[in-house]
């Protein structure tokens, strides 16, 4: 189960990497990819802002390497991972 | 959105492609369907279709590192990669002329869809670089014709500078080795170059070669020798064949852990980009362009001078200044790139001098004090008491190479021995604990902004390799091994 603090984080922090993305847009079912555009490099940012939200080093790139199909993450379960480590 | 804009222009077709959302483009399943689509209902009249780019810089930069990444076996890679393929092999068969305009980086997937059209026009201008990343950055072969049409357009010994000496090709550079047929002015109006478009028509030069047989640590060798191998078959066998084998390469190598690791080590690389830049993404450079232009001269002349060599000279440090900002370029050959190191006041100009760093080609890396200088004094000083305890230099370099570095140091007897040593030899670690202590300490005085950034510090300068992943990790594990 996912904290609502961690939930909360991840979504300003996407919102810090997109800032033209609205609050509803990145709700808890939306794929990163797919529905919000984050690509390889906005992953790179997004580990940045995920740090300062969190205040701990967060490699996104190991995180997507634990994840079947990186390319369907949804914004919920990266909460999850990153409530887990 | 959909990421190729068309217009029809008389006879020709044209297709910008504009990755939504991104700063360079992707050729991504959603612009390979596309395609597909504008393929299979070409309008009768159009006799040409021109592919180009919408993006600034950009024609292609690669296919999506994530979709790459997200395959787990060679099955998934050969179900997801098929329908991206068989747009390359329509492309490569259309029935109506082809022409791709390269105005920008033009890596990987992209060279090998430029490769796929009949014609090849490059615009002279610093972003159009044409490299092939997938076996040198990501540790697999790649899967659109980089191992056989590439060598039947420009002979086996230059498709291999390409896939394994990490060799980037300006347009000039490309026109000269018969990659591209034409080169257009930098300055060239868009009336010249639509009409080099409607006329141009493809060299004829044949190329045929025979591939110098490459020198590599073992640890890469397996794909480097395989790789080798494709290049000599491709430029002869039959295309079926070329590309039957080439597709199986492709799934066997891209879910072997050297390039999970390897794709890893981009999201270090941008996170350090990120940190230093403020953005992993590449803007258009704030500072002026010839400014921008003065410094990629500037650059160029300093890679050239140090190119030649694999191997760290430990002469005066190659610094430039721009205000109070110092350039520290210590290397050329491999991935160049640069570490501005400027006080924290001037740290937004020095960023902007980053972008147009980066915009060019050259991996930027912003530090509030001089990391590299440290990290290659700290390691002359280990050399010189190495040696003085009676290390031998070829043992030195023997450990090093077994490891899978390929430049380590320039030493007198530097010898490419396969005499077989452990991989956590005490000499490496010797290394490794030095340069982690003085990470640590740069990271403590705030000298580095983020960690990422000193893992391609260490990757840049000693070729840290990219089949181990990070340097960090690595040195963790190798500590609790012999811990235990």
């Amino acid at each position: 189960v996912t904290s609502r603090s961690s939930l909360a984080k991840v979504q300003a922090a996407i919102r810090v990497v997109d800032p033209k993305l609205s609050a509803r847009a990145i709700h808890p079912e939306a794929s990163l990819v797919g529905d919000l555009g984050i690509d390889s490099l906005k992953f790179a940012e997004l580990s940045l802002a995920l740090e300062d939200a969190f205040g701990r080093p967060i490699y996104l790139g190991d995180v997507l390497a634990e994840i079947e199909d990186p390319t369907t993450i949804t914004v919920a379960q990266l909460a999850e991972h990153l409530d887990d480590e | 959105m959909k990421p190729f804009r068309m217009r029809a222009r008389e006879n020709i077709l044209e297709l910008a492609l504009d990755t939504p959302s991104s700063s360079v483009n992707v050729f991504g399943p959603a612009a390979a369907a596309q395609l597909d689509e504008v393929l299979g209902a070409v309008p009768s009249h159009i006799e040409t279709i021109l592919v180009r780019s919408a993006k600034p810089g950009s024609f292609i930069n690669g296919a999506g590192l994530l979709y790459a990444n997200a395959m787990q076996s060679a099955e998934a890679a050969l179900r997801v990669s098929a329908p991206v393929r068989a747009v390359y092999e329509r492309l490569a068969s259309a029935t109506v002329r082809t022409v791709a305009l390269i105005e920008g980086n033009c890596f990987g997937c992209g060279l090998e869809l430029a490769l796929a059209c009949d014609v090849r026009l490059a615009r002279d201008i610093p972003e159009t670089e044409f490299r092939m990343t997938e076996v040198t950055d990501y540790r697999f072969v790649p899967l659109f014709g980089g191992t056989w049409r590439l060598p039947r357009r420009v002979g086996v010994e230059r498709a291999a500078e390409l896939l394994l000496d990490g060799a980037r090709w300006t347009a000039r550079a490309a026109r000269s080795r018969n990659l591209v047929d034409a080169v257009i002015a930098g300055d060239a109006s868009e009336h010249d170059v639509m009409s080099l478009v409607a006329n141009a028509r493809p060299s004829r030069r044949k190329a045929q070669d025979r591939p110098t047989r490459r020198s590599v640590p073992p640890t890469r060798a397996g794909l480097w020798r395989e790789v080798e191998s494709l290049l000599r078959t491709g430029i002869h066998d039959d295309p079926e064949v070329c590309l039957q084998r080439e597709v199986a390469a492709f799934a066997r190598t891209v879910v072997d852990r050297a390039a999970k690791n390897a794709m890893g080590f981009f999201f270090v690389r941008h996170t350090a980009r990120a940190a230093s830049l403020g953005s992993a993404q590449r803007s258009v450079p704030r500072v002026r362009l010839r400014f921008a232009r003065t410094l990629a001269n500037r650059t160029a002349s300093l890679v050239q001078r140090t190119a030649p060599t694999r191997t760290i000279t430990f002469a005066s440090p190659r610094m430039a200044r721009c205000g109070r900002i110092a350039l520290f370029f210590p290397l050329g050959a491999g991935a160049p790139f640069c570490e501005l190191s400027t006080p924290r006041s001037d740290l937004d100009e020095a960023r902007k001098v980053g972008e147009a760093l980066a915009w060019l080609g050259v991996e930027p890396i912003v530090t509030l004090a001089g990391v590299s200088n440290r990290l290659l004094a700290g390691t002359r000083d280990l050399l010189r008491q190495l040696v003085a305890r009676g290390v031998s230099p070829a043992k030195i370099n023997r450990a090093f190479w077994e490891v899978g570095f390929e430049r380590p140091f320039r030493f007198r007897g530097w010898s490419r021995s396969r005499a077989s040593v452990p991989p956590n030899v005490p000499v490496v670690g010797h290394f490794a604990t030095l340069w982690q202590h003085t990470l640590e300490e740069a990271l403590r005085e705030g000298a580095l902004l983020h960690p990422s950034q000193g893992e391609v510090l260490i990757h840049a300068l000693f070729d840290f390799p990219l089949e181990l992943g990070m340097f960090g990790r690595w040195q963790r594990e190798v500590r609790s091994s012999a811990a235990a």
